[in-house]
Formats: C-alpha cells, sequence, structure tokens
C-alpha cells in the first residue's frame, strides 16, 4: 500500500501536473489582493471568503476528477493496468494507497490555494485552519465518490465534471433540504465562513452559499467523513472482485 | 503447476477460448496460434486478470484470479507495448520489484540484475519513451523476471526483436529453464517456436486443436506439397534446372517471367538442394520465400483434412 501510495503522490506531485493549479493559487491570491476593485464595500476578510468560495471551493472537485482518473482508469486508459494487477498486492491495498495518494496531492494544493489566498487578502479576520479542515474533508468526499464513479463507468471524468459543475453549482443554491447531498455545502458548513457586508447575489450562487443550509459544522465533517470511508468501501469491494483490463480488448 | 479444466471465456458474444483443458509442467511451452486465436485470453485467464465464464484455471493448486500468493510465483510479459513513458527504464523495474514486497534496497539490486540479464544496464537511465521496440521488449522481459519467478508467462515475446536480439533472449530464456522453471510463451510464428521449444498448444478460434511435439506440426505441413516463391529473371532456366529434382511436384512461371511458384513433397530435402545450387552458382536468384510456411496452412490441414 506504500509503494502504491508513494509512487503515484511522485506522479501526482510532478511539475508539470501540478503547473496549472499553481497558478490558480497565484491567480487566487491577485485576485483576493485586487478584490477591492470590484466590490468597494468588501473587507479584507470578504475578498478572503470570496476567493476561497469561488476558487478554491469550487475547483476542488474538478482536481479531485481530474486526480483520481490516475487511480484506476488512466492505468486502464494506458493498458499499464496489467502491470499492476499482476502483483503480489491485494487489490484492496493498491487501490486505498493510490487513492490517498490522490487525496493528499489535491488536498496540498488546495491549501497552496487557501493560503495564497490569504496572503493575498492582507489581513482577513478569518481562521484558516477550518477552511483546511474542509477543503481535506472535501477532497476526501470528492475522491471518494469519484473513485467510484471511475471504477463501474467508462470515460468517468465527464460523469465527474458534470457532478462538480451540474449537481455542486445547483444543489447547494436551493431552497429546500437537500443541502446534505451536497459535498460543497457541508463544505461551506465546516468553513463557517461570515458572511460578506453587502454581498453580491451572483458570488453567492457561484459560491453555492444562497440555500438556506441548516447544517452544522460538526455533522458536516462527521456525515462527509463517513460518506467517504463507505465510498472507499464499496470501491475496494469492486475493484477487487471485477476485472480491469484495457476498454478495446474487453470489447 | 498449470492445470486448465474445460475453460473457455467469453467476452459479450464472441468467444475468447472454447472448451479448453491441459495442464502445462516445467520447460518451455508454446501457445501457438493465428491473431485472435485465444493465446493471450489464455494468458490473461493463467495470470488471473480474467475469470473463465466456464470452467476452471489452477495455478499451483491456487485460483489465480486477483491472488497475490500466485502472482508472487509468476512474472508476466504482456503482448502490449504500453509503458510509463517519463519513467526511465531501471525506475520502472525497480517499481515492479518494489510492488512485488521487495524492500527499496532489495528491490534496486533485484532491478539491477534484471536489468542487466536483458543486458539493458547501460540504457536503463533512459526514460522509456525514447526506447527502440527492442530496448522495450528487453525491459518488459526484466520487469517479469525481476521477482526471479517459478513461471514466466511471454505474450509475443520476440515481437520487434532483431536476429541479436532474439538470440540473446532465447539464452535468457534457455537460462531460466536450466533452473528448473516454467514458461509459457506465445507465438503466431512457428519458425519463432521452433526455435525455443518443441512442446506447443495449438489454439485456433479458441480452441486447443493439437497439443504435443512440434515435430508432429512439421511432419503434418511436410506431407504436403509446400509451396516455394523464387525472384529470378531466368524463371525458365531455374525451373528446369529444379525439375531435375524428383520432389518437385509443379512449377508455374508468372506472367511478368520475374517469378517462379514451385510445389515440393520434402522441402527440406528441396532447401538443401537449392542451397547447393546457389553455392555452386548454377542458379542465379534474387530471393525465394515460402508463402506455404505459416499457421494458416496448418490450420487448414488440421481443420479442413
Amino acid at each position: 500500500m506504500k509503494v502504491a501510495y508513494i509512487y503515484l503522490l511522485k506522479e501526482s506531485l510532478r511539475f508539470k501536473k501540478v503547473i496549472p493549479w499553481l497558478l490558480l493559487s497565484f491567480a487566487a491570491m491577485i485576485l483576493a489582493t485586487v478584490w477591492k476593485r470590484f466590490d468597494s464595500n468588501a473587507t479584507q476578510t470578504d475578498s478572503y471568503v470570496n476567493v476561497v468560495n469561488i476558487l478554491v471551493f469550487r475547483l476542488l472537485p474538478l482536481a479531485s476528477a481530474i486526480y483520481t482518473t490516475m487511480i484506476v482508469s488512466q492505468e486502464v486508459e494506458q493498458k499499464t493496468i496489467v502491470y499492476l494487477l499482476t502483483r503480489p498486492i491485494q487489490r484492496w491495498q493498491l487501490l486505498i494507497g493510490r487513492w490517498g495518494a490522490t487525496v493528499t496531492a489535491v488536498t496540498a494544493l488546495s491549501f497552496i490555494g487557501i493560503v495564497a489566498a490569504f496572503i493575498g487578502s492582507r489581513g482577513a479576520q478569518v481562521s484558516i485552519g477550518m477552511d483546511l479542515l474542509a477543503v481535506l474533508l472535501g477532497a476526501l468526499a470528492y475522491g471518494s465518490l469519484f473513485l467510484f464513479i471511475t471504477l463501474i463507468f467508462n470515460r468517468a471524468l465527464i460523469i465527474c465534471v458534470l457532478f462538480a459543475f451540474g449537481w455542486e453549482s445547483s444543489v447547494p443554491n436551493l431552497p429546500t433540504g437537500l443541502q446534505s447531498l451536497s459535498v460543497l455545502a457541508h463544505m461551506q458548513a465546516i468553513a463557517k465562513h461570515p458572511e460578506a457586508e453587502g454581498g453580491k447575489k451572483f458570488l453567492e450562487l457561484i459560491a453555492g452559499v444562497l440555500g438556506d443550509s441548516k447544517l452544522t459544522a460538526s455533522s458536516s465533517a462527521f456525515g462527509l467523513l463517513i460518506f467517504s470511508i463507505a465510498m472507499v468501501g464499496l470501491s475496494c469491494y469492486w475493484f477487487t472482485t471485477h476485472e480491469y483490463i484495457p476498454r478495446e480488448d474487453a470489447d | 503447476m498449470i492445470v486448465i479444466e474445460n475453460a473457455s471465456r467469453w467476452y459479450g458474444q464472441v468467444i475468447g477460448v472454447n472448451d479448453v483443458s491441459t495442464t502445462i509442467g516445467p520447460g518451455i511451452t508454446a501457445l501457438l496460434g493465428m491473431n485472435g486465436a485465444g493465446k493471450s485470453t489464455l494468458m490473461r485467464l493463467i495470470t488471473g486478470q480474467l475469470r473463465p465464464t466456464t470452467g476452471s484455471i489452477k495455478v499451483f493448486d491456487m485460483d489465480p484470479f486477483a491472488n497475490p500468493e500466485v502472482f508472487r510465483k509468476i512474472g508476466y510479459c504482456p503482448e502490449i507495448d504500453n509503458f510509463y513513458e517519463d519513467m526511465t527504464g531501471r525506475d520502472f523495474v525497480r517499481y515492479m520489484a518494489r510492488l512485488q514486497g521487495f524492500s527499496a534496497r532489495d528491490a534496486s539490486q533485484r532491478a539491477e540484475q534484471s536489468i542487466g540479464h536483458v543486458g539493458m544496464t547501460e540504457r536503463a537511465n533512459k526514460k522509456i519513451k525514447s526506447y527502440s521496440k527492442g530496448m522495450r521488449q528487453r525491459i518488459k522481459l526484466a520487469q517479469a523476471m525481476v521477482h526471479d519467478p517459478e513461471i514466466i508467462l511471454l505474450d509475443e515475446p520476440l515481437n520487434g526483436l532483431d536476429p541479436v536480439a532474439r538470440h540473446e533472449f532465447l539464452e535468457v530464456l534457455g537460462e531460466f529453464v536450466k533452473r528448473g522453471k516454467t514458461v509459457v510463451v506465445s507465438s503466431h510464428i512457428l519458425y519463432e517456436v521452433e526455435q525455443m521449444t518443441r512442446s506447443i498448444l495449438l489454439l485456433h478460434r479458441g480452441r486447443l486443436l493439437a497439443t504435443g511435439d512440434l515435430r508432429v506440426i512439421r511432419d503434418l505441413i511436410d506431407k504436403y506439397p509446400h509451396k516455394v516463391r523464387i525472384e529470378t529473371t531466368e524463371p525458365r532456366k531455374v525451373a528446369s534446372k529444379l525439375t531435375e529434382f524428383a520432389n518437385v511436384v509443379s512449377t508455374r512461371i508468372d506472367e511478368k517471367n520475374q517469378r517462379l511458384d514451385i510445389e515440393v513433397r520434402d522441402p527440406n530435402a528441396f532447401y538443401d538442394v537449392l542451397g547447393k545450387l546457389l553455392i555452386n552458382k548454377e542458379l542465379s536468384i534474387q530471393s525465394f520465400t515460402s508463402p506455404d510456411n505459416n499457421l494458416e496452412s496448418v490450420f487448414q490441414y488440421l481443420v479442413e483434412g
């Protein structure tokens, strides 16, 4: 499991792979710095909260979707899966090791984004610790959900991206109790960002905080953790009992 | 070591392997068959990547599907030419050794040994994407041998190797077998298989058509008139000379007067005579090939009689 973790983590953090995310972090810092130009009433805290909500939280599922495909589906596409599945390592161990590597990579990149936004906002009155926790649990939840999707569907990235930008864009904003079905809504509940003064509706819409959420930080954290464990368990079962060979060979 | 009992494998409506039963023991055994015969499917069944739809497969008395105990004892060199292209050959083999369960230090040592066995030591630090086909084949073999398995399965291993590399490859296999190991190798080229072993499993359209000694197949080929195509500027002269040889059944010259097709009864004897005539410069020919010397004709003989 450790070997699978280390090798995929190294691969995930290769400079070529992380450069887009580092650029986005840099963009987050710049955006947090110049936020006041778009919204003169915004405080430094508002700048930070808006940038984290819009750039870091909203892009987390995209990063997670892209990285999660590296666990199995990319290996199947590249036909290198055979090298992994003919080694004396239990399939579930292989899966958990590789899943852990992608979650670590996504969390680390998101952390950089949060710290960059914090630095850019220059003096936001927030505890970034809760944002880091939200990102960690969000990365676990998205990672485990997308892992299962990639195991059961071909071309799963499309489904994951649709989930990230369809479901996760709309459900948290609905005026119903459906928020508990959205990872983003749980992340918002954990982060507990202060409401922006004179906040603009369209920004709240993008950030997914328009809905009337009753979620609490502790229940959301617990919920995301349990969800992640359940999805990873299900994925391990699936991966252990099903065949994975290159698609055209299976056809 | 490998026991296959009535194993069939379907891919939806298509059958990959059809009711195959056989036992494979130490030494080199070749899976011989044309493309699509079911060789790779059988390899995947033995290496536990696939499960048989019906029947059973046992490797060391164990079901190989997703079974780490089996994977400790087998090495698999797949037919695919896909790798982690940005890795160096050395890193790739080391990675595979690590996945076998070796410590970082042991994995490095074993990787060096294995890379040395396939003659890649000096080129192992280059990225795999820069490798030639032959180098890729060698590094693939190195990863299959890195843990010194009891059984090694090689799917079309000679593809892309030049004659020198083939010779070296066969020597490596020979050493492996001398240590009492089992080698299962697949190929669609009869000549290749003849260089490796006489023990064959002949597959055709998923079915096991024949098992045993390759000489049986060779004799079968030799029983039927064997076609030889000769490119020459003097087809009539060559035909006239060759018909003196008793085993020539028929000759035919093409319309352009550049090619001679002949049928012979005893190909080995014929080639001996042809060689002598060429050495003595009694014949002038550009090239000769045997369109008949392939598996397709064997299968025709076996299936259609």
